[in-house]
C-alpha cells in the first residue's frame, strides 16, 4: 500500500516539476505583456509586473506603429485568418479525397504516387522559395493573399493526404466491398462509409494545417509586403524596431495576440488531436 | 571622465579606451551583427592606412591582405571586440543606445545614420560628441557609404515616367536637407548649404571631410554596407570577421589567414 | 467518368510540384545562377565550394550535435510524459494541455522567447543575480562553443509534446488482453513496460524518431529567432547556410548545391526508413 502512494507521489511530483519546465515561456510571456516595457529594460525579463499595464494590448492591437502603419496588428491578424482558412479546409478535403483514392481504390502505379506527394512533406521550405517566386510571378498573385492561399494549399496537400491515406488503409475492405456490390460509387461510398468514420483523422489534419499555416512565416515575409502580410511577419517587424530599445510589453502583447488563435485551437482540441493520434494516424 | 576631445589616432582611441574600462565604463557601444562587426574591421584598417585598404578590399590583392597592416586591423577589431558589451552577438547597436546616452557606454563607431537614429528616439545633438574615426596618418581618408536608388529597366512609359519624376525629386535642391537632417546623412548634392541648425557639426564636418578626401583620392568604399565588393565576396569576408570577433580564442594572425583564404575561394 | 476528374488534378498537381521544383532546384545547383537563375552550365562548382565554405563545415558539425541532442533528449521528454500521464492521473486534461501547448506556438515565437529567457543581461542569469546568486552563471547563448544547446532546449521544449501525443497514443493502443495476461501472471508495472508495451509501440517509436530528425534538419525559424545564427557563425545550421547563400549572398545557384545536399541528408533518414517500412508490410 505505502510502495503505491509513494509512487503516485514521486509521479505526481515529476509531472509538476516538467509542467513548471513548460510553462515558464508562457507565464514569462503573459506576465511581460502586463509590465511596461521600460520597466522590463531595467529590470530584466523574468519579474512581476508592478501595476497592470492592460494597455500593452490595446495599443498592439489597435495603434501600434509597424513599419509606416500605425494599426497595431490587427489588420495582419485578420489577413492571417483570410489565408489560414480557406487553406485549411482545402487543404483537408484535397488530403481525404487524395487519401481515399490512394487508399481504397488501388491502381497501378498508386504507391508511387503516394510516396512522390509524401516527399513533399521533408523538401526544406528554402529550396521552394525562388521556384514559388516564378510561379506566384507567372500567375500574377504575388503580393496577395490568395497567393499565400494557393501555396499553403499545395504545400498542405502533401501532409493531409500523408495523414488520411495512412487511416483509411485500415478501414476493413469489406465494408467496401459490400457497398460496391449494393451498387454504390466512388462518391457514394464516400459519402457514405469514408466520411463518416473519418471525424478523428479529419481533426488531427484540421489542427495541424491550422497552426503550421497559421505559424508560418518564411513564406508570408517573401510572398507578401505591407499591409498584405500575416501576423507572423507582423511580430518581426514589430520586434525590429531599430529606432529604441527593444519594447518587451508591446512585444510579450503581440505574441500572445498572434499565438492566440492557436493556442485556443491545442486548449479546447488537444483531447480530439490526441484521439485522433491513438485512432490511427500515424502507423 | 573628463574626456572632450575625440581621439585621433587608433594609439589615443586605446588609450581612452583602457581608461574607461577602469572607470567601468563599456568602451565600445557597438552591436554585434554581421554587418557590424565587418564594420568596425574596415574602419580600423581604413584608419591604419587607406591606401592599403584600397588595395586589399576593394582590389583585393592577395600580398597586401596578407601584409602588416590588415594583420595590424586584426588587432585592433580584437581590441574593439573585447571592448564591447559581452552580449553583443547578434545584437543591433540601438539595443545599447539607452545605456550609450547615460554614460554607461562610452564610444560608438558607426556612420551617420545612428545620428537619425538617435534624434527619432529623441536624442539631441549635444548628447553625445561625433567625430571622425582614428586617422594614424593623420590626413583626412573618407570610408564611403551611400543610399542608391536602383531603377529596374521597364518598356511601359507610365513606368518610365515614374522612375524619371523620382529621379528629379531625389536630386533637387531641397532634398538633400529634408532628407539628410532625418538621417544623418551628408547630401549628396555638394552645392547645398549645411549651416541650418537641423545638421550637426559632425555633418558640416564630414562634407568637408569628403570633399577633401575625393580631391586627395583617400576616398575608399565600404566593404561590410556592400559598396566595395559583390555579395560573394563581401559575405565570404565578413563571415570571417564575425566569426573572428565573437570567437577570441582566434588569434589575429589566424583571422588574417582565413581572411586570405576566403578571398581566394570566391576570387 | 465524374471520379476521375476529381482524383485526378490534386494528386496530378501535387505530384508535379514535388518532382518540378526539387528537379528545378537540382538542375539550378549545376548552373551559375547568383542573383536570378540562369541556366548555364557550371559542373560541380557549386558542390565543391560549399563543401569547402567554412559556413557549411561549421553547420554540419552544428546538426549532428544539435540532431543528436535533440531527437536524444525529445525522445526521453517524450516517453516520460507519455508514460507518466498513462497513469491515469486524475488531472491529465490539464497535464496534457500544458505539455501540448508548445506545438502551438511558431518557431519565431519559441526563439523570440527563449532567446530573452537565456539572454545573460535580461534573463536568467540576470534574475539570479538580482536574488542574490551572483555567482551564477548561464552565458550558454553569447558562448561559441555553446550557443547550439541553446536551441537544443528550445527544440526540445517545443517537441516534446508532439512526441508524447504520438507515443500517449501509442501506449493506448496497447491490446487490453496483452496487458491482462501479463498482470494475471504478476509482472511489476516496470516489467509489463519494459517486456509488453515498449516493443509492440516499437513502430511508433521509429515514426517519432524519423519526424524528429527531419525536424531536426529542417530546423531554421527556430535559429534565426534564437542566435541568429551566433555568435559569429557558431549556431549555425544547414538550412540557414542554404538561406544565406541564395538570398543574402546572391548565389542561387551555391544555394541550390547547398539545399540538394541538405535532401540528401534527408534522404539518408527517411530512405531506409521507407524501405523498413515496405519489409514490415511484406513480412
Amino acid at each position: 500500500m505505502r510502495n503505491v502512494t509513494l509512487s503516485r507521489l514521486a509521479i505526481h511530483a515529476v509531472l509538476i516539476a516538467l509542467a513548471a519546465f513548460f510553462l515558464v515561456p508562457l507565464l514569462v510571456v503573459v506576465l511581460n505583456s502586463l509590465r511596461g516595457s521600460d520597466d522590463i529594460t531595467r529590470t530584466g525579463v523574468i519579474g512581476l509586473p508592478h501595476e497592470l499595464i492592460w494597455s500593452n494590448f490595446s495599443r498592439t492591437w489597435s495603434s501600434y506603429c509597424i513599419s509606416q502603419h500605425c494599426d497595431g496588428i490587427q489588420p495582419y491578424f485578420w489577413n492571417s485568418v483570410r489565408m489560414v482558412i480557406p487553406a485549411t479546409i482545402v487543404s483537408t478535403l484535397i488530403g481525404a479525397l487524395n487519401g481515399y483514392s490512394l487508399s481504397l481504390w488501388r491502381f497501378r502505379g498508386d504507391s508511387v504516387l503516394f510516396g512522390i506527394i509524401t516527399l513533399g512533406v521533408f523538401l526544406p521550405e528554402q529550396m521552394r522559395l525562388v521556384p514559388w517566386v516564378i510561379v506566384l510571378r507567372d500567375l500574377g498573385l504575388f503580393n496577395t493573399i490568395s497567393g499565400l492561399v494557393m501555396i499553403h494549399i499545395i504545400q498542405g496537400v502533401s501532409f493531409t493526404t500523408l495523414f488520411c491515406r495512412n487511416y483509411y488503409v485500415s478501414i476493413p475492405p469489406d465494408l467496401l466491398k459490400a457497398a460496391r456490390i449494393d451498387g454504390a460509387g466512388f462518391f457514394r461510398i464516400f459519402w457514405r462509409i469514408v466520411l463518416p468514420l473519418s471525424p478523428p483523422i479529419l481533426i488531427v489534419t484540421v489542427i495541424w494545417q491550422f497552426t503550421g499555416i497559421w505559424n508560418e512565416y518564411l513564406y508570408g515575409v517573401t510572398f507578401s509586403s505591407g499591409e498584405h502580410q500575416p501576423v507572423t511577419a507582423a511580430l518581426i517587424a514589430l520586434s525590429a524596431r531599430l529606432s529604441e530599445a527593444p519594447q518587451y510589453g508591446e512585444q510579450s502583447a503581440a505574441v500572445l495576440l498572434a499565438a492566440g488563435p492557436t493556442l485556443l485551437v491545442y486548449l479546447f482540441g488537444g483531447r480530439y488531436f490526441l484521439r485522433g493520434l491513438t485512432a490511427g494516424a500515424v502507423k | 571622465m573628463g574626456v572632450t576631445k575625440l581621439p585621433t589616432t587608433w594609439a589615443e582611441f586605446n588609450a581612452i579606451a583602457e581608461k574607461m574600462k577602469s572607470a567601468g565604463i563599456t568602451p565600445v557601444a557597438n552591436g554585434g551583427l554581421k554587418w557590424d562587426d565587418g564594420m568596425k574591421w574596415e574602419i580600423a584598417l581604413c584608419g591604419i592606412n587607406p591606401d592599403v585598404y584600397r588595395k586589399a578590399v576593394m582590389e583585393l590583392d592577395d600580398a597586401t591582405l596578407k601584409g602588416p597592416e590588415v594583420l595590424a586591423a586584426f588587432r585592433q577589431l580584437r581590441k574593439l571586440g573585447d571592448w564591447s558589451d559581452p552580449g553583443a552577438a547578434g545584437q543591433h547597436y540601438s539595443t545599447f543606445m539607452a545605456r550609450y546616452m547615460k554614460g554607461e557606454m562610452g564610444m560608438l563607431l558607426m556612420g551617420g545614420w545612428a545620428q537619425g537614429v538617435f534624434k527619432n528616439a529623441g536624442f539631441k545633438f549635444s548628447d553625445y560628441l561625433i567625430g571622425p574615426a582614428p586617422q594614424d596618418d593623420g590626413k583626412t581618408a573618407f570610408d564611403l557609404n551611400s543610399d542608391e536608388f536602383i531603377f529596374w529597366q521597364k518598356p511601359q512609359p507610365e513606368f518610365q515616367a515614374g522612375q524619371k519624376l523620382l529621379a528629379k525629386i531625389v536630386m533637387a535642391k531641397d532634398f538633400g536637407p529634408m532628407y539628410s537632417q532625418i538621417t544623418g546623412s551628408i547630401p549628396v548634392r555638394t552645392d547645398t548649404d549645411l549651416t541650418a541648425e537641423g545638421f550637426s557639426d559632425g555633418q558640416r564636418e564630414a562634407a568637408k571631410a569628403m570633399a577633401e578626401a575625393v580631391k586627395s583620392n583617400r576616398v575608399v568604399l565600404s566593404l561590410a554596407h556592400n559598396m566595395a565588393q559583390t555579395n560573394q565576396v563581401t559575405a565570404a569576408m565578413i563571415d570571417v570577421l564575425t566569426e573572428f570577433v565573437h570567437d577570441n580564442r582566434i588569434k589575429p594572425e589566424e583571422g588574417q589567414k582565413r581572411l586570405a583564404d576566403a578571398v581566394d575561394n570566391v576570387r | 467518368m465524374l471520379p476521375h476528374l476529381v482524383i485526378w488534378p490534386p494528386i496530378l498537381i501535387s505530384c508535379a510540384y514535388v518532382l518540378v521544383f526539387s528537379g528545378w532546384t537540382v538542375w539550378i545547383s549545376f548552373t551559375r545562377s547568383t542573383l536570378l537563375p540562369e541556366y548555364s552550365w557550371a559542373g560541380w562548382r557549386n558542390y565543391s565550394a560549399t563543401l569547402a565554405s567554412r559556413n557549411w563545415q561549421i553547420a554540419y558539425t552544428n546538426l549532428f550535435i544539435y540532431g543528436t541532442c535533440f531527437v536524444v533528449f525529445t525522445m526521453a521528454m517524450g516517453l516520460l510524459l507519455a508514460v507518466l500521464i498513462d497513469q491515469r492521473i486524475r488531472a491529465e486534461n490539464i497535464y496534457r494541455a500544458i505539455f501540448l501547448y508548445p506545438l502551438a506556438v511558431s518557431f519565431v515565437v519559441t526563439g523570440t522567447v527563449w532567446g530573452w529567457l537565456l539572454n545573460p543581461t535580461i534573463g536568467l542569469q540576470k534574475l539570479m543575480h538580482d536574488i542574490g546568486w551572483s555567482s551564477f552563471r548561464f552565458e550558454w547563448l553569447i558562448d561559441r562553443d555553446m550557443a547550439i544547446y541553446t536551441i537544443v532546449i528550445a527544440g526540445v521544449w517545443q517537441a516534446s509534446g508532439f512526441a508524447m501525443a504520438l507515443l500517449l497514443a501509442g501506449l493506448r493502443s496497447v491490446d487490453a488482453d496483452l496487458l491482462k495476461a501479463a498482470r494475471i501472471d504478476g509482472a511489476g508495472p516496470a516489467r509489463i513496460y519494459l517486456r509488453v508495451v515498449f516493443p509492440t509501440i516499437g513502430p511508433i517509436f521509429i515514426a517519432v524518431l524519423v519526424m524528429l530528425l527531419q525536424f531536426a534538419i529542417k530546423t531554421y525559424d527556430l535559429v534565426v529567432a534564437l542566435t541568429a545564427g551566433g555568435p559569429g557563425l557558431a549556431s549555425t545550421l544547414p538550412t540557414v547556410v542554404v538561406y544565406d547563400f541564395m538570398f543574402q549572398r546572391g548565389d542561387l545557384a551555391k544555394g541550390s548545391a547547398a539545399a540538394v545536399m541538405l535532401l540528401g541528408s534527408l534522404a539518408f533518414v527517411l530512405v531506409p526508413y521507407g524501405l523498413y517500412q515496405r519489409w514490415k508490410r511484406h513480412a
